[in-house]
């Protein structure tokens, strides 16, 4: 059936207040007795938790800032806030792209390789080329990797997890194969503008960012193919019932998180003047656990844009305050590791409090 | 039901042990230094090296799960032990290392049986962890071993094909022959089932976690005692090479079956294609493409046969679609 | 023979069972004595799984005693029933596919030399068992290729090993041919003649008047009737299971319009389902009946393409068939409401609207640059709530905080919304309360009405009466009876549909199984 006819059909019926499908006025009801309470009850539960996905993490920032501000005064400094964002926005473009995947139910465990490749590219090509071109380049070769983790997922019908470590690997490989193990460099004032400077105070990277964080929570919520995703995440059997091109969509999932490191990737290569295999070791995970902190369930079907904006920038924040305490480099990375099971756990925890609770329902005593 | 025999018979009609005698003879012609004693033992170590981790992993990918954190914990074991190694003695150290390595493990097996979090995003989070804490404890710098010192034992002539081939003996008893192994094979096969008739599989799931853990430090102490260095950044990548010998030994990803034999070639099989690459001058970077190329084309093959209709698997979630019964 | 004078080997008294909105057990009584088969018969949603699952140990009742030999006891988890005796024998089986027969038998009870398992030792014990069963596998078989029939005679065998006082077997006949239904009931019958306790949960009346000593009825989670099986009859058992409330609502005279979709010697899955002809016209109500595993289900996911059409033509409205997959039926106008609609109709953390827009967005190649219009989105919905008279309080309310009855109602609504000239109904009212059920009834009339042609699969008997014009009984996947109009009737459609064609009595005879046990 075609759009236009449902726009049609919903236009004459608010135009005429006309019934639709033919249905006649008033179907005749017989009395029905429902418990209301119970189902109070239960609603009453899930908007909390839909508060709490939506607007948790974001409540988790600005306490943290709070604290940094009191604990470490150098925190407040304007550069350094700044300098924050921009770093917040590296792992959160392509945490962008996660969310979406992470939505429907699936992940990819190659955007640490794919973003080295992708910005030893933009930086190769910025050098010969040009910005422009660099960036697409960048993209381009971001989304052709997507296209191939798509295709093994769901062509192949190779586990996501498996097939996106196969293509990390491929792709690392690939990287030290193309590059020769070397970095490549470039600092042409063009091109690094984008990774290093501001506009109006506020860093371009950030700015992009909260663009593709945008353009991300439009395709999810406004678009058929954003349905789709939360639909095959939700209940894929249903998904199927329901017509929802299972296929495609998976594949356009991988898709978007490739384009989205991709861009990310040729950000990062400008800010640092160069980039070339081995750019982020653990890049991956911070990726997925910004995802996760940020309110987005690993099942699939739940989560929050707004959430992986707001977890950007916490573990930014994180990594700055140690930063600025004089920590390890390791521990930080260490911390990351730790918060994304804790968020995890704490998941886990829930889960089966809930379950110890409905299966009781009343204390018991032990079995003989 | 397992016998001296089935082995040989496995191995002559699998497809891992035709590839590995096709690849070997394209090697042995290519290179005249291939088939040379020498040469042959670097496979061998090698080889052993992938094979101890990866029949850790075929018993975790028995029981359902992952552990994408062993290379972290052959890197840490190995840190621990070198370090220890002056104060304590060899032996000593190397029980610590492994025992190192199964307390990790037990972590992985808390964190997935008792917080219900998925083991391949724990073990990846642990990666990080452990990857972590080794570098914290070495303050990112190298851990030597000054002077002669019998820890090189690890490393060198047969030692680590025997101790492969130790560990295999022992894993294979245990899958077929003891109600342990059956039961981490029960679970793999069908976890709800498998708690409804009584199957401890909390317990059984903690425990493969320690052992794989522990086989990861193994491989840790043998790669360290090969430069008799304890280094942070050891054995990144292990973790793809285990899968992928697993993978490419015959043993489904679906978890319920094991194939022993099939790991110990599947790492045969990357060590040979590695050393011959390196003796061909072939860049070392193009074993990583290899590594790649390799499992995704054994899934490939793999799934050939298991894939219906309107079947999409996303992570380790499947669609079930109606069928008979 | 039953024992009477001691007390009953397993007992409840009182028992409730309580979840968010709906009571499933309302103290309900119980008891099974050893050496007798005590049938449970009721609808779905009598109650009979929650009490299977409080006696197996996965749910605590919220009230009430469960006794063991007259001593009460707690079940905290699934090994408690074990320990006392108690085997539960699911639906679904609690198999492990990978592992042999002998294995899944004595698993957690394997014999021991040493460390090692005594493979000599455990063959031997599951050949004497599965030679009592009249099972003929090797022990070493991995359960995963055996038939149905033989893997639930596995899991009979390993109840049996852990001597075990009580079985609970739970539609045990579903996916079972004749001969092996009959196989079954005489294993059952050997049961009791060995002092086992058997409970066994049914809707199959026949099988059940043929193996049971006492039966039990069921209805909306509440304890109807036992009786002994000579005290009562098929109607009777039928009257208590449905209530005579709704029998007596009248079908509206029909007057069905042209064909419009019409099948010719379907074959489906290779077989599963053969050789159906049959003709479906606009406006009109066609069911299809017979007992799980008949046919019926697997006919109608053939026609929505979740299953393969194997041979024979179909045509719709003239024009072949789309049924390759579920995109194509819905773009030709076929709607489809899916048994379970928790796994396989709802997308439990999407919002109403959600739910019933899905299968109404734009195609995709048409999507690209289309964009969804959430305003006129809500209103639709809010529309069909209108029309349909759907409970919810907004319609960006998550779908899972809605009543069974209100759920069924949005994916009716789905199927509407996508325009369907073809309703596929699967057990349209299951887990439905009764008066969702009656509006649901009256909601079908009306499109009915208006021309929407409707192909309905039912088990419940009197919901097909009351709304089908025509009915096809399907017996072991082939087609075996047309009905229409007044010749549809329970009596008519129970005595073709039923999977003996006879009751059977049986010798009782005990099992006998060698001392090596």
């Amino acid at each position: 059936m075609r759009f236009r006819d449902v726009k049609e059909n919903i236009n004459t019926s608010i135009a005429r207040k006309q019934n639709l499908s033919g249905l006649s006025d008033k179907p005749q009801i017989l009395s029905m007795s429902s418990p209301p309470q119970d189902r109070e009850r239960r609603r009453a539960a899930t908007d909390w938790d839909l508060l709490w996905e939506k607007f948790g993490i974001a409540t988790v920032l600005v306490l943290v800032w709070i604290l940094a501000v009191v604990g470490t005064p150098r925190f407040a400094n304007l550069d350094n806030l700044a300098s924050v964002l921009r770093q917040s926005a590296f792992v959160g473009i392509s945490a962008v792209g996660m969310t979406i995947a992470v939505l429907a139910g699936t992940f990819d465990l190659s955007v640490g390789s794919t973003q080295a490749l992708s910005a030893w590219t933009a930086v190769l090509v910025a050098s010969h080329y040009g910005v422009v071109p660099a960036f697409i380049a960048a993209v381009l070769v971001g989304g052709i990797v997507g296209l191939l983790n798509g295709s093994l997922v769901v062509l192949i019908r190779i586990p996501a997890f498996i097939a996106t470590l196969g293509t990390m690997f491929l792709i690392s490989g690939l990287t030290f194969i193309l590059t020769n193990g070397q970095s490549a460099r470039f600092n042409g004032k063009d091109f690094v503008w984008w990774g290093n400077g501001q506009v109006g105070g506020v860093p371009v990277p950030f700015i992009i960012f909260l663009l593709c964080a945008l353009v991300g929570i439009v395709v999810l919520h406004r678009t058929p193919f954003g349905r789709y995703v939360f639909a095959v995440g939700s209940n894929i059997r249903a998904a199927h019932v329901a017509g929802v091109p299972i296929g495609r969509t998976v594949l356009f999932v991988f898709l978007a998180v490739g384009l989205f490191t991709g861009l990310g990737a040729a950000l990062l290569g400008s800010r640092l003047y160069s980039a070339g295999p081995g750019l982020e070791p653990g890049f991956e995970l911070n990726v997925i656990a910004t995802v996760v902190l940020g309110g987005t369930r690993l099942a699939g079907g739940r989560g929050s844009m707004l959430g992986t904006i707001a977890a950007a920038i916490l573990f930014a924040t994180l990594a700055n305050i140690l930063n600025l305490n004089h920590v390890d480099a390791f521990v930080q990375r260490v911390a990351v590791g730790l918060v994304l099971l804790l968020a995890l756990s704490v998941e886990g925890i829930r889960q089966r409090l809930v379950e110890r609770w409905s299966r009781r329902q009343r204390p018991t005593n032990p079995a003989h | 039901m397992e016998s001296k025999r089935s082995w040989f018979a496995w191995f002559r009609f699998s497809p891992v042990g035709a590839t590995l005698l096709v690849v070997g003879a394209v090697f042995a012609v290519l290179t005249p230094t291939f088939l040379t004693w020498n040469n042959l033992l670097n496979v061998c170590t090698s080889a052993s090296v992938v094979a101890i981790v990866g029949l850790g992993m075929t018993l975790a990918i028995a029981s359902g799960n992952f552990d994408l954190s062993v290379g972290s914990t052959a890197a840490f074991a190995g840190c621990i032990t070198m370090s220890v190694v002056p104060q304590i003695g060899v032996m000593p150290a190397i029980a610590l290392g492994i025992a190192t390595g199964a307390l990790v493990g037990w972590v992985n097996g808390l964190i997935v049986t008792e917080l219900r979090v998925p083991a391949f995003i724990a073990t990846l989070g642990m990666l990080t962890i452990v990857r972590g804490a080794a570098l914290i404890y070495t303050r990112g710098r190298d851990i030597y071993l000054f002077g002669k010192t019998d820890y090189k034992i690890l490393s060198t002539g047969i030692t680590p094909a025997l101790l492969a081939l130790a560990i295999a003996v022992f894993f294979g008893l245990l899958l077929k022959q003891t109600r342990f192994g059956r039961h981490i094979l029960a679970t793999g096969s069908n976890l709800a089932s498998a708690r409804r008739v009584g199957v401890r599989t909390s317990y059984v799931l903690w425990s493969v976690f320690a052992i794989v853990g522990a086989t990861a430090a193994l491989s840790g102490l043998i790669l360290s005692a090969q430069v008799l260095t304890g280094n942070g950044r050891l054995a990144t990548g292990l973790e793809l090479s285990a899968i992928a010998v697993v993978v490419l030994g015959g043993t489904p990803l679906t978890g319920g079956q094991a194939s022993i034999p099939g790991t110990l070639f599947g790492s045969l099989l990357l060590a040979v294609i590695n050393n011959g690459l390196n003796l061909l001058n072939v860049s070392v970077f193009y074993q990583n493409v290899t590594l790649g190329l390799l499992l995704l084309g054994a899934l490939t093959l793999a799934s050939g046969w298991t894939s219906r209709p309107g079947h999409v698997v996303t992570k380790d979630s499947k669609v079930r679609n109606k069928q008979t019964g | 023979m039953p024992e009477s004078s001691v007390p009953p080997v397993l007992e409840v008294r009182n028992l409730s069972r309580r979840f968010p909105g709906v009571v499933a057990l309302d103290d309900v009584n119980f008891d099974v004595v050893r050496g007798e088969v005590h049938a449970l018969v009721g609808e779905n949603g009598a109650g009979k799984s929650t009490l299977i699952n409080i006696l197996a140990g996965v749910l605590q009742p919220s009230e009430g005693r469960i006794l063991i030999d007259g001593a009460p006891v707690v079940f905290s988890d699934p090994l408690g029933p074990q320990r006392c005796g108690i085997s539960v024998i699911f639906q679904e089986l609690s198999l492990l596919p990978h592992l042999s027969v002998a294995e899944n038998v004595f698993v957690t009870r394997e014999p021991r030399r040493g460390p090692f398992i005594d493979w000599e030792t455990m063959y031997r014990n599951t050949a004497e068992i599965l030679h009592t069963l009249n099972l003929d596998v090797e022990p070493s078989t991995p359960v995963s290729k055996l038939s149905i029939s033989q893997q639930q005679l596995v899991e009979i065998a390993r109840a049996f090993s852990t001597k075990a006082r009580v079985i609970i077997m739970d539609e045990p006949t579903a996916a079972l041919n004749e001969r092996e239904v009959i196989r079954l009931l005489e294993i059952v019958r050997s049961l009791a003649s060995s002092r086992v306790a058997v409970i066994y949960v049914s809707h199959r009346l026949t099988e059940v008047f043929s193996v049971a000593d006492r039966v039990t009825v069921f209805r909306d989670g509440r304890h109807i009737s036992t009786s002994p099986r000579n005290g009562i009859t098929e109607q009777q058992v039928i009257a208590a299971m449905v209530g005579r409330k709704l029998a007596h609502l009248q079908r509206p005279v029909r007057t069905p319009g042209e064909v419009i979709l019409e099948a010719r010697e379907l074959t489906i899955d290779n077989g599963l389902v053969r050789n159906v002809s049959f003709s479906l016209r606009r406006g009109e109500v066609l069911a299809l009946a017979g007992l799980m595993g008949s046919g019926c289900s697997e006919l109608m996911e053939g026609l929505f393409g979740l299953r393969k059409i194997t041979s024979g033509t179909a045509t719709l409205d003239g024009k072949p068939l789309q049924a390759n997959h579920p995109r194509a039926a819905i773009r030709t106008g076929i709607g489809f409401v899916p048994e379970d609609r928790k796994t396989s109709g709802l997308f439990p953390d999407l919002a109403v609207t959600e739910n019933l827009t899905i299968g109404a967005l734009p195609r995709w190649l048409k999507s690209i640059p289309a964009f969804l219009d959430p305003a006129r989105e809500r209103l639709m919905t809010l529309e069909y709530k209108r029309q349909l008279n759907i409970r919810f309080s907004r319609p960006e309310q998550r779908v899972s905080g809605l009543s069974g009855g209100n759920q069924q109602k949005v994916i009716l609504a789905r199927a509407l919304a996508e325009n369907c000239r073809v309703l596929l109904l699967e057990e349209p009212t299951r887990g439905v309360d009764v008066g969702a059920k009656a509006e649901i009834y009256t909601l079908i009339d009306q499109l009915v009405e208006k021309g929407i042609a409707i192909l309905l699969q039912t088990s419940e008997l009197p919901e097909l009466i009351r709304l089908a014009d025509r009915c096809i009984v399907f017996v072991a996947g082939e087609p075996r009876a047309e009905l229409s109009g007044n010749d549809v009737t329970q009596e008519e459609v129970m005595e073709v549909a039923t999977g003996l064609s006879h009751r059977v009595s049986f010798r009782d005879q005990a099992l006998e199984v060698s001392n090596g046990e």
